[in-house]
């Protein structure tokens, strides 16, 4: 690890976390960060390069600039944003870590709405949503009027609020998680900061991981009524060609999902400096002390990863038979009906519980409880749900085009 | 983005979401099944709370055919819908059973509640 600059700052109260993997064109936030209507010195900026590159489109922004981080990972590793979110988490001194998009605009009082809402709401998670527009003549960025980047080409303002901030059903899918996400170091300390797990590299990923986690242990998600972050398009926005982890889909990590469902609240990989914080083992951990995970170096190896065959999108690390949840113990392999996780149920685990050595004997012993009018309901439920998916997705397809012809 | 690109990511997100519909869908066939095995004596009535009424077809009649036990389907498409069950305590039912997906899709108001109530998440 490198550190190019180390803040300086007295006391902030914010320290935003702005991540790259030498990729960002444009780093535009601290423009507008330039412009906030708050004493320059209640906030701190933090940059954290995956790799090495000391990037070009931070130079011009140099001053706004208070630690500038370089992870130095190989160039043959795949990116992993909690490993950046973590170093982060580590070197910010405010109170309040803020997560958000590099290359968004905001307004003159966004720093001030953070710390308002922060201080008004002590015990939660603050999201901030964000106006997209998909305009390509407004790249590369040539700094637009908000009314602009609000107006022609956005594709989701709905009068002055985001439309995923307006709808409060499946708010995963409609806000943008990514964003900005602000929450009290303490409590990100507290759960352990971001996870580390394999399932995380690459683009499926985000601070919403945090949030779920955070939510299960008793804190408040709040969304920003007022405030919000204004985007305008760039190429490879919605992670094309990039490595994607297990998702559901629709781009939202299935691990995360399986966290919140579940109700954990810790990581599945905790990052050894995060832990060292938590346990309270050393107070004051120095930036340049951040530690990475050696083993991280070979299981995030692209050539690796690719050949361990283990990425089957959709279903995360966690592996679910047929209703049974499949985990490995010290002495094999365990499977149980998922509803065995209430608490209400878990004297019944002796009943439920399926053992055995080997996770191909488990799975043969699984398909022996099957009788055979079970798997037939079952291949049947499949069979129909396929075909009505696919008649509704053919329907929705001619609609939209008798539509186009008609218009 | 070509044409191409467009199909196969349009494809891609479908086959994504209807394997994680299907698979979904045989977890809570599977656990409504054994749920009712050990429920068998007991009389307090099962709720399901979905989201699809493809679904709630599917296990209308699986129902029917008497392959899973006796239970009451709620399919809740809107948040609001979810509140105004929430307030009559969902009909006054003792185990309720909510599918991964309603779950996610309502979690800021059900997270609360499975510290209130018996709620199984499947």
């Amino acid at each position: 690890m490198k550190v190019i600059k180390q803040s300086v700052r007295p006391r902030p109260k914010v320290s935003l976390l702005l991540i790259d993997w030498s990729v960002r064109e444009s780093f535009h936030l601290l423009h507008y960060l330039r412009k906030q209507d708050v004493d320059r010195d209640l906030f701190e900026v933090i940059i954290i390069e995956y790799y090495s590159r000391v990037s070009d489109a931070i130079r011009p922004f140099e001053d706004q600039v208070d630690s500038w981080l370089l992870l130095e990972m190989p160039e043959d590793c795949c990116y992993h944003k909690h490993l950046m979110y973590n170093a982060g988490i580590v070197a910010a001194q405010g109170d309040v870590c803020v997560i958000c998009d590099s290359d968004a605009m905001i307004k003159p009082g966004f720093v001030r709405s953070i710390i308002t809402e922060i201080e008004l709401h002590p015990n939660t998670v603050l999201h901030i949503d964000e106006f997209r527009n998909m305009r390509k003549d407004l790249y590369p960025f040539r700094y637009p009027d908000f009314s602009e980047v609000t107006g022609v080409g956005c594709i989701n303002n709905a009068g002055k609020k985001t439309r995923g901030v307006l709808e409060d059903t499946d708010p995963i899918h409609n806000r943008n998680y990514g964003a900005c996400m602000c929450a009290r170091r303490d409590d990100l300390i507290a759960i352990g900061g971001a996870d580390e797990h394999i399932d995380y590299l690459g683009h499926i990923c985000g601070p919403y991981e945090m949030t779920f986690r955070l939510v299960n242990s008793g804190h408040r998600e709040i969304w920003h009524q007022t405030e919000f972050m204004y985007h305008t398009w760039h190429p490879g926005q919605a992670g094309e060609d990039n490595y994607l982890g297990p998702h559901d889909g629709r781009h939202i990590s299935a691990t995360a999902l399986d966290a919140l469902i579940s109700g954990r609240t810790m990581p599945l990989m905790e990052n050894e400096s995060i832990k060292n914080l938590r346990l309270g083992t050393k107070q004051a951990i120095d930036v340049e002390s951040f530690q990475v995970e050696p083993a991280h170096l070979i299981s995030w190896n692209i050539d690796n990863f690719r050949k361990s065959g283990q990425w089957a999108v959709g279903s995360s690390s966690r592996k679910i038979w047929y209703g049974f949840i499949v985990d490995q113990t010290a002495d094999g392999f365990v499977a149980y009906p998922r509803f065995l996780e209430h608490p209400n149920f878990s004297k019944l685990q002796d009943q439920f519980h399926v053992y055995a050595s080997t996770e191909v004997e488990l799975y043969a012993r699984l398909t022996d409880l099957f009788v055979c009018r079970w798997r037939m309901v079952l291949r049947v439920v499949t069979l129909l749900t396929y075909v009505s998916l696919a008649l509704r997705l053919t329907c929705l397809f001619l609609l939209r085009r008798w539509g186009r012809l008609t218009y | 983005m070509c044409l191409r690109k467009r199909i196969a990511k349009r494809w891609f997100q479908f086959r994504d979401e209807v394997a994680n519909a299907i698979r979904g869908l045989q977890l809570l066939i599977v656990n409504l099944a054994l749920i009712g095995k050990i429920r068998s004596t007991d009389l307090d009535p099962i709720i399901v709370v979905i989201d699809s009424w493809r679904e709630a077809i599917i296990l209308e009649l699986l129902r029917i055919t008497q392959l899973l036990p006796r239970y009451k389907i709620l399919v809740v498409r809107r948040a609001c819908d979810l509140h105004l069950l929430a307030k009559s305590n969902f009909l006054g039912e003792s185990l309720l059973i909510v599918t991964s997906r309603v779950f996610t899709k309502h979690y800021q108001f059900l997270v609360s509640l499975r510290h209130q109530r018996r709620l199984v998440v499947l």
